[in-house]
């Protein structure tokens, strides 16, 4: 009986990854932060209308009266909790969450298939370096540039040229492509912390860009870890 | 010089082994798949998820057709049959590397209208059928009995795609999914219809 080839087997076992153009990846992401933005948008309208609702039906206490009209006064607008002007803050704010919800799920699910063969980490600082190491060159091609710690569970990773952000340019200047750079990189910190989190360490990631296309993540893990 | 299928294959191998920026494709899957339930979540309606992802890919289909006319710098199909052929041996090869078959059927016996632009089978009402066996999107998925009875159709962002890219160049199409594995069907199929070819516009302002 002939025995299949060593390779031919492996190939069976462990199927080699299947590609997508990056580009098709690229657009996705474009068209899906506008639809989130409206479908944010909806919900938001949505779940007002049922509190407005149950305002009207006297299921709950009116909220307390919006702010004067004139909202120029800077100490108003960022402190208006009881505001019920959606501004672009909220509208954004929308967005950013959900695109870090998008991100945890495929951070999860893909850290767990990564991980398939690995041993278990040892610490903390092991799982970070897979996340700089591994994870970042699955997704992003590359491995982290730059990793700082204090070495109390705060962490940052410093990429110098980020793949999802560094293609971002606006016709409107630097200033707005940083802005909206701002927004797009709550995917990937999303996609960190579900890695993180799907390993077993709830933490933080906050994303952080002074110059297009760098980029910084602050980790900050749970101190019992 | 008709270019036949096989010319087709070949071209469309071609480009995607051409392609430097690749991505994993459960990446791909895995953002689509969160990003359907978080619209699921935000309209609580299938029907307005299914506009709402046939229109998200029609936004993405006329970006996507001047990347692929970049790339392939194929010239313009003598007619509909060289469209179904172009779009899934050359499109979906170079864009999510699967080859759809397809399926041309030329269009119902002929009706007294007749458009300004008829050409020879590029009658409106030819249409052709894609048959995926594997969608990239739907990769892990698994549609709950909500979603079943609801009528989702899950990769309907591949039909907006179609018609957005279509669009750009001089096409107007209908593209809807006629069955998905996903919900239990046979195989996946969409259907693209001809409705009637687009007269080139200059855009208002423009000299």
């Amino acid at each position: 009986m002939q025995a299949a080839s060593a390779s031919a087997l492996s190939a069976l076992a462990d199927p080699p990854a299947r590609m997508v153009d990056g580009a098709a990846m690229d657009y996705l992401l474009i068209e899906a932060v506008n639809a989130l933005r409206v479908s944010s948008a909806v919900a938001s309208a949505r779940a007002k209308k049922i509190e407005h609702d149950m305002v009207e039906a006297g299921l709950v206490p009116p909220p307390p009266p919006p702010p004067p009209a004139k909202q120029q006064n800077p100490r108003d607008s960022a402190s208006s909790t009881s505001g019920k002007i959606p501004g672009p803050a909220d509208e954004d704010e929308g967005v950013r969450s959900r695109l870090e919800a998008i991100g945890m799920h495929v951070g999860g699910n893909f850290a767990e298939r990564l991980c398939r063969d690995r041993p278990l980490f040892s610490d903390s600082l092991d799982v970070i370096k897979f996340v700089c190491k591994d994870l970042w060159v699955s997704c992003w091609d590359k491995q982290v540039d730059n990793l700082r710690t204090n070495h109390r569970g705060v962490y940052v990773l410093q990429d110098n040229a980020f793949k999802p952000i560094s293609r971002i340019s606006s016709w409107e200047g630097r200033q707005e492509a940083l802005k909206r750079a701002k927004l797009y990189v709550a995917l990937p910190a999303g996609i960190i912390r579900g890695a993180l989190s799907r390993i077993g360490f709830q933490g933080t990631v906050v994303p952080e860009i002074t110059t297009l296309p760098q980029c910084t993540f602050q980790i900050k893990l749970p101190k019992n870890t | 010089m008709a270019t036949t299928s096989k010319q087709y294959k070949a071209i469309g191998e071609d480009l995607w082994k051409s392609r430097t920026d690749k991505i994993n494709s459960e990446l791909f899957a895995l953002t689509y798949g969160a990003l359907v339930v978080q619209l699921i979540q935000d309209y609580e309606d299938y029907a307005e998820v299914n506009k709402q992802l046939e229109k998200m890919g029609f936004n993405i289909g006329t970006r996507l057709i001047e990347d692929f006319l970049a790339r392939s710098s194929l010239g313009r199909c003598s007619d509909f049959r060289e469209v179904g052929e172009v779009v899934a041996k050359v499109g979906f090869k170079s864009f999510l590397n699967i080859t759809p078959t397809v399926t041309h059927s030329s269009a119902p016996p002929p009706s007294s209208r007749s458009t300004g632009a008829a050409q020879q089978s590029g009658v409106p009402g030819s249409s052709f059928i894609l048959t995926l066996d594997e969608n990239p999107l739907a990769e892990f998925v698994e549609l709950p009995d909500e979603a079943l009875e609801g009528g989702l159709w899950f990769s309907n962002v591949l039909c907006g795609v179609l018609r957005g890219a279509l669009e750009m160049v001089q096409m107007q199409v209908q593209v809807e999914f006629l069955s998905d594995v996903l919900r239990g069907d046979e195989s996946t199929e969409i259907r693209v219809t001809l409705l009637k070819y687009l007269e080139e516009e200059v855009p208002v302002g423009d000299d």
